[in-house]
C-alpha cells in the first residue's frame, strides 16, 4: 500500500473530528504513523472507516440548556492536574468557579484520549453529544 | 442552478506589487469562532441566519492608478492602441478581497459593533440588553443573537451592501446545520460517506467502535 494513500486518509479523517469527536483518539493514534505506515496501521485504519459506515449521519447535537443555565446540571470537567493552573485555582477562590468531584466512569473526556470498551465508548458517545441526526426523519416527510 | 451570470474581470496575475496594488491581507474567520457560533446558538436557542455579499467590489473607487485592455468587441477604429483606467474596483483585481474586508469592517464598527481581539471576523454589539453577534468569512456573513436585532440588521445590510439574504443556515463550510426548537445538529454526513468512496470502503462489514481490537 502506498504510505500517501495513508497519509490522505488520516488527513480526511482529521477533518471530519470537527463534528466527530468520538473518532478523536482513534484518528489521533492513527498519526502517530505517518512517516511509516505498517500494515497494523493500515488495518486500524480500514477499522475506522468500517465504524464510519454504520455511523456516517453522526454528528454534534446541541441541546438547549434549561432555564436555569449557566446552572449547575452539567459542567465542564477538567482533568486532575489542570487544577493546579494558577487560573483556575484563582477563579475557584472567586467563587467564580465550584470544584466538584466527578466520578471515573463519568470523565467524558476520556472518549478523547483512551481506548474504551464499547459500552464506556457509547456511554461516553452519548454524553458528548455525538448521534445520529435526530431531525432527519422529521426533514424527509 | 439560478441564474447565469456574465463578468468582466481583470486578470489580476499580471499585476505587479507597488504600481497596481499595495495590500492584499484579508484576514479570514477562525474555524473555532464558528464551532462556538454554532455551540452557544444551539444552547441558547438562537437562530443562526446567513446573507452573502451579491456584488459589492463593483461599486468601490479603486485607489492605484491601473489600466487594462479593452475587451473584445468593444474595441474602436483607429484607436486599438488604446487602453482603458479604472475607476472602480473589478473582480480579479489583487486588492478586492481586502476592499471588502475594509468595507464591511469599517460599516459595523461605524454602527457601534466591538470586534473580538482573538478574531478581527468575529463582531458583537448589545442593544437595550439585546445581543447580536456576525462572523464574516469572506463574503458570507453569519447571524445570530436576539432575532429582532438580527431582521433589522439584516435589512440594514441588504441596502448598504446589496446583500442577499439567504435565511436561516443549512449549509456552511461543508457543515450540514439542522436547526429546530430545542436544539441544532451539525454534522458531515456527505463529507464521511465522499470519504468511504475514495478509499473504496462504502460496503465493509460494520464495527460498533472506531478503535481496533478495543
Amino acid at each position: 500500500m502506498d504510505d500517501t494513500v495513508y497519509r490522505q486518509l488520516v488527513g480526511s479523517l482529521m477533518y471530519l473530528v470537527n463534528t466527530r469527536p468520538d473518532i478523536c483518539y482513534a484518528v489521533n493514534q492513527l498519526s502517530q504513523a505517518m512517516v511509516k505506515p505498517t500494515k497494523l496501521f493500515w488495518k486500524a485504519g480500514k477499522h475506522v472507516l468500517c465504524y464510519l459506515r454504520g455511523t456516517s449521519g453522526y454528528g454534534s447535537w446541541y441541546k438547549q440548556e434549561d432555564a436555569d443555565w449557566p446552572g449547575s446540571s452539567r459542567g465542564q470537567v477538567y482533568g486532575s492536574k489542570d487544577i493546579r493552573y494558577h487560573h483556575i485555582r484563582d477563579c475557584v477562590e472567586r467563587r467564580i468557579m465550584l470544584l466538584s468531584d466527578i466520578p471515573t466512569e463519568d470523565h467524558d473526556a476520556d472518549i478523547l484520549m483512551k481506548a474504551l470498551t464499547r459500552r464506556k465508548f457509547e456511554y461516553h458517545q452519548g454524553r458528548i453529544g455525538v448521534a445520529d441526526n435526530p431531525y432527519l426523519v422529521e426533514r424527509e416527510c | 442552478m439560478e441564474k447565469y451570470k456574465a463578468r468582466f474581470v481583470a486578470r489580476g496575475f499580471s499585476q505587479i506589487e507597488g504600481i497596481d496594488y499595495e495590500e492584499t491581507f484579508a484576514p479570514v474567520t477562525r474555524y473555532s469562532s464558528i464551532q462556538t457560533i454554532l455551540a452557544l446558538s444551539g444552547q441558547m436557542g438562537w437562530h443562526i441566519h446567513q446573507m452573502d455579499v451579491k456584488t459589492v467590489f463593483l461599486n468601490r473607487v479603486i485607489e492605484e492608478e491601473v489600466y487594462i485592455e479593452k475587451p473584445k468587441g468593444f474595441e474602436v477604429f483607429s484607436s486599438e492602441s488604446h487602453v482603458c483606467r479604472l475607476k472602480i474596483e473589478l473582480y480579479g483585481l489583487k486588492q478586492v478581497a481586502r476592499a471588502l474586508y475594509t468595507q464591511i469592517d469599517s460599516y459595523f464598527i461605524g454602527l457601534g459593533f466591538s470586534k473580538s481581539e482573538a478574531d478581527p471576523n468575529l463582531y458583537q454589539i448589545v442593544v437595550e440588553g439585546k445581543l447580536l453577534i456576525i462572523v464574516l468569512y469572506v463574503d458570507d456573513l453569519i447571524l445570530t443573537g436576539d432575532e429582532l436585532l438580527i431582521l433589522s440588521c439584516k435589512k440594514d445590510l441588504a441596502i448598504e451592501f446589496e446583500m442577499k439574504d439567504l435565511g436561516l443556515l443549512h449549509y456552511f463550510l461543508g457543515l450540514e446545520i439542522w436547526q429546530r426548537s430545542g436544539g441544532l445538529f451539525i454534522s458531515q454526513g456527505k463529507y464521511a460517506r465522499e470519504i468511504l468512496e475514495k478509499f473504496n470502503m462504502h460496503d465493509c462489514k460494520l464495527v460498533h467502535i472506531p478503535l481496533l481490537g478495543g
